[in-house]
């Protein structure tokens, strides 16, 4: 199952509860509605009831008289919707209003009532009360039925309004509750444009308060961006003054070796030369190394133009007894982020290198591509395709002759491994020397 | 050829400071930035070799605050940290070259006389005059005939200084100055000695002396 964004749990979840409020609200109020209004029109159809039966004589010979006086007109009117129908031991009275109709009458036993829902004439529905009632010792059984026509209705205009301004408010609330969880989420939002932000090296630490729930997490990352940048700082400073200490102990020992005395002993300066330069080379590279920053902390955008610019000219300075012609460009939109320190490492050693077998010209050309490429090439002899494999195996120098640490291309691989990188070894297509192309990802 | 030498190793120095005097160059050994800082400002050195971890100010600031003061003096800078981020750094400040240690002495030498040669605006390979040539790793002379000619620690200082700075009026001060470093006595009769001896070696016409303002070589011949 994908993540879900908070916002859209909170979203759904809200609107879920709202719909199943609202709905079994409208049902209930319905229902209610219904009750009481039903409640109504049969107490008022029983009162009917009583009243026809407060007419109601038998004479005699047991013929039942209805003083149709005490009626009232609407029961008069064939089809009005209001009916009766009285029934006493054979004998039926119907109300005009019925014409040749027939009621469902259940037959009751003296003081009981029954309520029903039954057909009435002209396709209507009617709510009937039937009540037996005893007089002058015979069952009189009364039916007064009242179309629910009218009161259906009201009740389904009710329901409409009430499922409209229901609609209505469910909006709105959907609404509100949008913009309350984004305006509460805000910070998070926020949090994660820093994040964004911080990766790409805009920034070096999540620049917002935020609420009491995120604060905490917001200090926390903080102190430890900085409690990591400190001690990368720390220990490249103290790595500094170990490289420092071990190579002025080395400076003296290969001083040493030249002495006079020692060179007497030719086997002895040779054993002495050897171990000082593997111990060289050694403190060398795993220093270096050990410096290495990566992609480990959040990078830096470094800007190329004038890095490069810089370390052109230094090169320059360094090969001065060299005519060498250094061209470089940086495309549009390339972009370092990293640690400032590396990329100066990895094109150090390998401009230097161009620089020390190229004829006349070296060209750095900066590339963007799904990340940035680095392109060095020199108009040297280059290298065969033998000689290619070796050295990106090994990594080390194919020619010892060639002044130099040697060192260089193993730290380069060093470098771009620690940034997930790609490094490519071939022959320049433009000054036909060596050409050496770095790719690094983008963060 | 007179240099500055900072370098606060104990041993290291003094060490450093003998390989040089036996290349010929006249030392002064300093081991606190502050010190070098002043020295480099007071005394005419031609060159200073700086090493850049140094107690009380970095050389770094040693050589920013120079040049800041508009001291040109040549810099190689000597150090052991080596990782690119300093070496820009260095020549940011204003670095002429820079040696990263451990270091053969030869490869030293060669950058301390190829600056040199730099500064004077020279161009890099051996010092060449009238067919004479002066041959920096042993000290000596070799002449139009292919021949050698062996030279005194003094000599080889003296006529090193003549073909660095070429048709130049140099007066026996500035010449003192250059050629013996802070702790030596500096007679400049003895000087006299010296160019007479020297002139017998290389020829007189080479060196000229323009009487009350000191020594001219001339790199074109008379």
């Amino acid at each position: 199952m994908p993540v879900k964004s908070l916002s859209g749990r909170l979203s759904w979840g809200l609107a879920l509860s709202l719909v199943i409020l609202l709905t079994v609200q409208w049902g209930m109020v319905s229902y209610a509605i219904r009750h009481l209004t039903e409640d109504q029109m049969a107490s008022r159809l029983l009162q009917d009831s009583e009243s026809l039966l407060a007419g109601i004589q038998f004479d005699a010979s047991g013929q039942m008289t209805i003083d149709t006086t005490r009626i009232s007109t609407v029961y008069q009117r064939p089809f009005s919707g209001h009916y009766f129908v009285i029934e006493s031991i054979g004998q039926q009275y119907v109300s005009r209003s019925l014409w040749d109709h027939d009621l469902l009458t259940p037959a009751v036993n003296a003081g009981v009532q029954v309520r029903l829902t039954i057909d009435g004439p002209d396709w209507q529905r009617l709510l009937s009360v039937t009540h037996g009632y005893l007089k002058q010792d015979r069952l009189i059984v009364i039916t007064v039925a009242e179309d629910l026509k009218q009161f259906d209705a009201g009740l389904r205009q009710f329901q409409w309004l009430y499922g409209a301004v229901s609609a209505l408010i469910l909006a709105a609330l959907l609404l509100l509750q949008y913009y309350i969880v984004r305006r509460e989420l805000k910070p998070l939002q926020m949090l994660r444009a820093n994040m964004g932000k911080l990766e790409r090296g805009e920034t070096d630490r999540v620049e917002m308060a935020g609420p009491a729930e995120i604060a905490p997490v917001v200090a926390e990352l903080n102190r430890l961006l900085a409690a990591m940048g400190n001690k990368a700082r720390r220990s490249r400073e103290a790595l500094g003054n170990l490289a420092h200490a071990l190579k002025t102990r080395l400076s003296i020992l290969s001083q040493i070796a030249q002495q006079p005395e020692i060179m007497a002993l030719p086997e002895l300066q040779n054993s002495l030369q050897e171990s000082t330069e593997a111990l060289r080379r050694i403190v060398e590279r795993e220093l270096k190394r050990a410096r290495l920053m990566g992609d480990a902390l959040p990078g830096q955008r470094v800007n190329l133009q004038e890095e490069i610019g810089m370390l052109v000219q230094t090169l320059q300075l360094m090969h001065a007894g060299k005519t060498l012609d250094i061209r470089w460009r940086v495309d549009d939109g390339a972009v370092f982020t990293g640690d400032q320190e590396d990329l100066l490492e990895l094109l150090g050693n390998l401009l230097d290198n161009a620089c020390k077998w190229a004829v006349g010209q070296v060209l750095l050309s900066v590339k963007k591509s799904d990340g940035v490429v680095f392109t060095i090439e020199d108009d040297g002899p280059g290298c065969s395709p033998e000689e290619l494999q070796q050295v990106t195996v090994r990594g080390f120098r194919a020619d010892e002759s060639q002044p130099g640490s040697g060192l260089g291309l193993a730290i380069v691989r060093d470098i771009v491994e620690s940034y997930g990188g790609r490094l490519k070894l071939g022959r320049s297509q433009e000054l036909g020397g060596f050409s050496v192309e770095v790719w690094l990802p983008n963060r | 050829m007179r240099l500055l030498l900072v370098e606060d190793d104990v041993t290291l120095g003094p060490q450093l400071r003998t390989t040089l005097q036996q290349a010929g160059y006249a030392v002064d050994l300093s081991v606190d930035g502050v010190d070098a800082e002043a020295l480099g400002d007071i005394e005419p050195y031609d060159l200073v070799i700086l090493d850049l971890g140094l107690p009380q100010r970095s050389g770094l600031e040693v050589l920013a605050n120079w040049r800041k003061r508009d001291n040109k003096v040549p810099v190689v800078v000597l150090t052991a940290r080596g990782s690119w981020q300093e070496k820009v750094e260095g020549f940011k400040a204003g670095a002429d070259d820079y040696i990263g240690k451990p270091f053969q002495v030869e490869e030293l030498l060669a950058r301390v006389s190829a600056v040199l040669k730099r500064s004077q605006g020279l161009a890099a390979g051996p010092l060449t005059a009238h067919g004479v040539t002066l041959d920096e790793a042993t000290q000596s002379l070799i002449g139009a005939d292919g021949r050698h000619e062996s030279l005194t620690a003094t000599e080889y200082r003296l006529l090193r200084y003549f073909m660095l700075n070429p048709d130049q009026v140099i007066s026996k001060s500035r010449l003192a100055e250059h050629v013996y470093d802070y702790d030596s006595d500096k007679d400049s009769n003895v000087m006299e000695v010296y160019i007479n001896r020297l002139r017998q070696k290389i020829g007189s016409e080479l060196i000229q002396t323009k009487r009350g303002q000191g020594y001219l070589f001339s790199s074109k011949g008379s």
